[in-house]
């Protein structure tokens, strides 16, 4: 029964993992880069969706498809603007661009909302399903129904469109997607956008759940890095199914042993996985580990 | 190119004009007003600790707008020069930055032992003067240094209020010897939760309390329901948890989402008695009590210019205190204030004897405290932590009966 009931708090868990790392799944598979401002778009979905809450009433999981839309647009403006003008330049650009996006994003959230711990008051906020003495929380159970739509949404998508399949073939091979008359250029815009929309959604799902303030993503973004390696880069279920098992992992270390070595337990688990498949569990197999930095 | 050379032409002279300009400022300092009297206040006011630091810092600006309102001491106005200092490297570059550059001896902070005790190392060795409001590890006054004063009590003193409130109180209330309580001790595992448990695991053991369970975690977890699932097991009937804010709703939440009924919860300090706390967890938070500093529903016989610090404060800031760490540093800033005027000098050590020379008794403050520093550390030893439970949406203090508003209540 307990460990029934840890499997459960695993599996919820993990699909909050699984719905942040998905987006970021998405960039580094595609444009090939290190979004270390990743964890600030989710904070910023999650102060959009408190705003919306707060000034227009609307519940988070109503706002949330304007939020998608709206960081849609933040993520292709971001390309743009930002990652476009340095893509061939070296590494440490490249990677000092997405850092230094990161802290000042936090600091503009500082700025603007101060360090308090904002949330909003829902009524389903802390209704439990319970299942056989098994206590499943609504919130968390909705936001884990949401991370298998988008993953069904993702792989329709990714297959059946064109847009989908030119997404695949930037991502396979830049350069001969080049020559085949695709515009790359595009293909970046809107696959950083898709990647932010769908922390966009994470933010949203999150926010009935979890407080926000300034430094909120760096609690997320650390793991969502760990999903996406373990997971393999290029695979949208394997981000999925890594969230799930980080999860999972960590909430049995947590009752096993101690909550003190729960991210311990992932990390060594992570460290493994470098070493015997680079690629990660469910990848394409060699090369797609390569990032293009 | 002779457009470039006149634009630096211009460039230049504007900035030897400005640069005159200022040394003539400096220069009238005789005969019109008298300089100011700077101190340099350490706070992180960016990083995880800003939302508590900017609250601090807000107490001390009360105090010294209070003074230089009165003509400030001796005619001379407080100048507090802020400095952010949002972790231990921080807190040794301003530190010595203030002192050096700016000359100034006597240092306000700063919320964090990691700041006050790197703050203090620097102090102690240009001679300067540290005076700390809000932190407190033991450390910060055990190191023998002559360049620290602190107003505010130490861990320690916490843990002999927190125990006694656990014999007389809790015991009672549970019709049991305090060593059969049955209970689980949940922090987290950064200094500040594992300082606390580490002393008061060390009590346990001593005098025989029955720990069930023992859990420290990670303050930025996203999932605490390990430990909820575990004292689910463990069943304890108090449970004693040191959280920051964050963990604490997340705590508080997770309880009530896996259908765990928190038994008797008292929290150290930290999130549990924060405003975001309650407006976070909403009727999760009533019965919840908490080892603070002084907070605002104090018995007003207790507490001199209480009300007048609450409504300086709302002036200033157009909101009420979020909590009691501002009028703990309002509290010492006008200790200082007082040393510094009987002392009539500015000069670190002389501001030091005229501290020591103070003689406050409890209930003469804003928030209760006393005044009676330790010749050899520094301490003040008439400082006291309180506790507070969260009755009805308001955090109203009820222990010890002094500074008591009300009569505690229990939870079925």
């Amino acid at each position: 029964m307990l460990l029934l009931q840890t499997l459960i708090a695993g599996l919820l868990l993990g699909g909050m993992y699984a719905l942040i790392s998905m987006g970021l799944n998405m960039i580094l598979g595609v444009v090939r880069i290190i979004n270390f401002a990743h964890g600030e778009f989710l904070m910023i979905a999650m102060y959009l969706s408190y705003l919306f809450f707060i000034w227009g009433n609307l519940d988070p999981y109503v706002s949330a498809i304007l939020i998608v839309i709206i960081l849609f647009f933040i993520g292709a403006l971001t390309q743009k603007l930002l990652i476009e003008p340095i893509i061939d330049k070296p590494a440490p650009t490249k990677i000092f661009a997405t850092l230094g996006l990161s802290i000042a994003l936090q600091n503009l959230a500082l700025m603007v909302f101060d360090a308090n711990y904002l949330s909003v008051k829902t009524s389903y906020q802390t209704s439990v399903v319970t299942l056989f003495n098994l206590s499943i929380s609504v919130p968390r159970l909705l936001a884990f129904v949401v991370a298998i739509l988008v993953v069904i949404a993702l792989y329709y998508f990714l297959q059946k469109t064109m847009v989908g399949r030119a997404i695949r073939a930037v991502s396979m091979q830049r350069t001969a997607a080049h020559l085949m008359g695709i515009n790359v250029k595009r293909i970046y815009m809107v696959a950083f956008g898709i990647g932010t929309a769908l922390v966009g959604v994470a933010g949203s799902m999150l926010l009935p759940i979890y407080s926000v303030f300034p430094t909120v993503g760096a609690s997320f973004v650390l793991i969502a890095f760990v999903v996406v390696v373990l997971g393999g880069m290029g695979n949208m279920f394997g981000a999925f199914y890594g969230g799930l098992i980080i999860g999972v992992v960590e909430s049995f270390a947590g009752v096993l042993i101690s909550p003190g070595v729960k991210e311990i337990v992932y990390f060594i688990i992570f460290l493994l996985v470098l070493l015997i498949k680079p690629a990660g569990l469910f990848s394409k197999g060699k090369g797609s580990e390569e990032v293009g930095l | 190119m002779k457009k470039f050379f006149l634009l630096s032409i211009a460039v230049m002279s504007i900035l030897i004009l400005v640069a005159c300009g200022k040394s003539d400022d400096a220069k009238k300092s005789e005969g019109g007003k008298k300089e100011a009297i700077k101190i340099g206040a350490l706070y992180p006011k960016t990083g995880p600790l800003a939302l508590l630091g900017t609250e601090s810092l807000r107490g001390a600006q009360v105090a010294v707008d209070e003074v230089n309102a009165k003509g400030g001491i001796d005619g001379q106005k407080i100048d507090l020069i802020t400095t952010d200092a949002g972790d231990p490297n921080a807190a040794t570059s301003e530190a010595t930055r203030l002192i050096t550059k700016e000359k100034i001896d006597l240092l306000i902070g700063s919320f964090s032992s990691s700041i006050s005790l790197p703050a203090s190392e620097v102090a102690e060795r240009q001679g300067a003067l540290f005076v700390e409001f809000g932190a407190v590890a033991d450390a910060v006054t055990e190191r023998g240094y002559q360049s620290i004063l602190r107003v505010n009590p130490r861990s320690s003193d916490g843990l002999i209020i927190q125990l006694e409130f656990m014999e007389k109180v809790i015991a009672e209330q549970l019709k049991k010897e305090l060593k059969d309580v049955r209970i689980a001790m949940v922090y987290e595992d950064s200094a500040f939760g594992t300082t606390g448990a580490e002393i008061f695991l060390s009590v346990a053991k001593k005098r025989g309390f029955n720990i069930v369970s023992e859990q420290p975690y990670s303050a930025t977890s996203n999932d605490l329901s390990s430990i909820i699932i575990k004292l689910k097991e463990s069943k304890p009937e108090l449970v004693l948890a040191t959280s920051y804010i964050a963990d604490a709703i997340l705590l508080t939440n997770q309880a009530e989402e896996l259908g765990y009924k928190m038994p008797i919860l008292l929290g150290g300090g930290g999130g549990h008695p924060l405003k975001d706390y309650e407006k976070a967890v909403g009727p999760l938070a009533q019965g919840v009590f908490s080892t603070v500093l002084p907070e605002y529903q104090l018995n007003k016989d207790f507490t001199e210019g209480l009300q007048e610090y609450i409504d300086a404060y709302k002036k200033k800031f157009g909101t009420e205190p979020q909590s009691g760490h501002s009028m703990a540093n309002y509290v010492g800033m006008k200790v200082l204030i007082e040393a510094i005027t009987n002392a009539k000098s500015k000069e670190p050590k002389k501001v030091r004897e005229a501290a020591m020379k103070l003689d406050i008794p409890k209930g003469k403050t804003a928030n209760g405290w006393g005044v009676k520093f330790d010749e050899k550390t520094g301490q003040n030893t008439r400082s006291d932590i309180y506790i507070t439970q969260w009755i009805d949406k308001e955090l109203l203090t009820v222990y010890p009966k002094d500074v008591a508003v009300q009569e505690m209540i229990w939870m079925k």
